[in-house]
């Protein structure tokens, strides 16, 4: 009887946090629209500053909380949580980064057109950024045994996404000495859910390539899709430019649009996999 | 297949993707990073990437080459103006010095906004003696409402001048982009200047 409570308030969560979230990301970029109408921060950078920082760092958590909650069958300790969130943030800067300027030279190649910037994107950056994303949970997390089933791959890999995110946020933010509150945050939380939706959709994958025995070629293939995700991004900035024309709105919509998609995706596959495992559960019961 | 805990079957197979995609990725990228046009004008040649489009002036005596997808407002772009030496100065018949070439420098400073010089060096390249520098000044992009803001972009740029052995004329090479992409793309620009023929030199 008390499994069965547990199961019925795991449905109903499912049905509901998802919306309860994208209602606080709503309220998150509500909330930087009224500051920014309401507090000059134009004129005071360290401000500026600090409440860009404060946004960038907010957009994360709510999305934590988002990618955290789905996995409520078997929560994952909050300790590694924060670790592989941590991780995350540290390999854009340590990995990442490094590997894409000192070897594969992306600031040489990056300013050579659109379709050079394509390529880039699916067949160096994509696979840069995804491959060092995997690789730190494969080799971490995937093989404690609080990874014990398919929902955690997509949990880790979206806390990895997120740190990552968290750190790309922090250092534009810190680049440009603040940003425009509102855009700043609109663009902070496409960035934040277009990494944490790839990297839970490989994640996905991931966590069937451990407990489904046979699937061979689901992470490749995951890792691909992924891939390609990176390709569509890129085409969806191409086209939100005209010439030398800079449409952030258009930019930033169709972004969130993308991400949203994914997300989704990657939360319908999530909601299949625990669904059942419901079902093999309660079939067991009987 | 026997596989461990640290490699999987679906590892092994994700790795050859992956390999495949690097791969390509990086034939493509070095492919058409190294695809190249030649410039063979009357006075000089010069070699420079494919993608750049080049403009020269009708005498010859000037190209500039420039990266419209440079990521600015300000595109990136390379130049080299021949110029003759003032007639009188030839006439005069003094030993070939670097004195043109330092008025030259001077007239730059009076012609761009706020322009500042920094760490000048001689240098011999191709038989030829020079300076080289580099160089920052402010650049007024023309208005644009549909713009976030048309604010100045500092321009940031390395020049390179140098005279031929007879001191008779000499070339002024430069490249100059937006300061924030100026340090990605040096080595880029001096690897153009250094395939830059003079017609005599060798």
């Amino acid at each position: 009887m008390g499994d069965d409570k547990v199961r019925d308030k795991a449905k109903l969560t499912l049905r509901t946090s998802g919306a309860y979230e994208i209602l606080a990301l709503f309220v998150l970029i509500l909330i930087a629209f009224a500051v920014n109408n309401l507090v000059n921060v134009k004129d005071n950078p360290s401000l500026r500053l600090f409440l860009s920082a404060a946004f960038a760092i907010s957009v994360s958590i709510v999305f934590l909380v988002l990618f955290y909650r789905q996995d409520m069958l078997e929560p994952e300790p909050k300790k590694l949580i924060a670790l592989m969130f941590l991780a995350g943030a540290a390999l854009p800067i340590l990995v990442v980064n490094p590997l894409l300027e000192g070897v594969f030279k992306i600031s040489t190649w990056s300013s050579y057109g659109s379709f050079m910037n394509l390529i880039g994107y699916i067949l160096v950056i994509g696979v840069i950024v995804e491959l060092s994303k995997l690789l730190l949970v494969r080799y971490t997390i995937f093989l404690n045994k609080e990874f014990d089933e398919i929902v955690d791959g997509v949990v880790y890999m979206s806390v990895v996404g997120l740190g990552y995110a968290t750190a790309l946020n922090l250092k534009y933010v810190i680049s440009a000495q603040g940003t425009d509150l509102l855009i700043g945050t609109i663009r902070m939380s496409t960035m934040t859910m277009l990494h944490a939706s790839i990297s839970g959709f490989i994640g996905f994958f991931l966590g069937r390539a451990k407990f489904k025995e046979g699937n061979k070629f689901g992470l490749s293939l995951g890792f691909l899709a992924a891939v390609i995700f990176w390709g569509i991004y890129h085409l969806i900035i191409d086209f939100s430019k005209s010439g030398l024309q800079f449409d952030v709105w258009k930019e930033l919509l169709m972004v969130a649009a993308f991400s949203f998609t994914i997300m989704t995706v990657t939360v319908g596959l999530m909601r299949y996999s625990i669904k059942k495992e419901i079902k093999v559960s309660q079939g067991g019961d009987q | 297949m026997k596989t461990s805990r640290f490699v999987h079957i679906s590892d092994i197979f994700l790795y050859i993707v992956v390999l495949i995609l690097l791969g390509i990725g990086s034939i493509v990228v070095n492919t058409t990073i190294n695809n190249v046009s030649d410039y063979k004008g009357s006075y000089f040649s010069l070699s420079y990437p494919e993608i750049w489009t080049i403009r020269t002036n009708s005498s010859g005596n000037y190209i500039k080459i420039e990266n419209i997808n440079s990521k600015s407002r300000y595109k990136s772009n390379l130049s080299v103006k021949r110029i003759v030496i003032d007639k009188i100065m030839k006439d005069k018949k003094i030993k070939p010095n670097l004195n043109p070439v330092m008025n030259y420098m001077i007239g730059l400073q009076k012609q761009l906004p706020m322009f500042r010089q920094f760490n000048t060096k001689n240098t011999k390249i191709l038989s030829m003696s020079g300076v080289e520098f580099h160089f920052a000044y402010v650049y007024d992009p023309p208005a644009n409402p549909s713009h976030l803001a048309d604010i100045p972009i500092v321009i940031k740029g390395f020049a390179r001048i140098l005279l031929n052995k007879k001191g008779t004329e000499f070339y002024s090479m430069m490249y100059r982009c937006d300061q924030k992409l100026f340090r990605e793309n040096l080595n880029k620009a001096k690897d153009i200047f250094e395939t830059l023929r003079v017609k005599g030199s060798k």
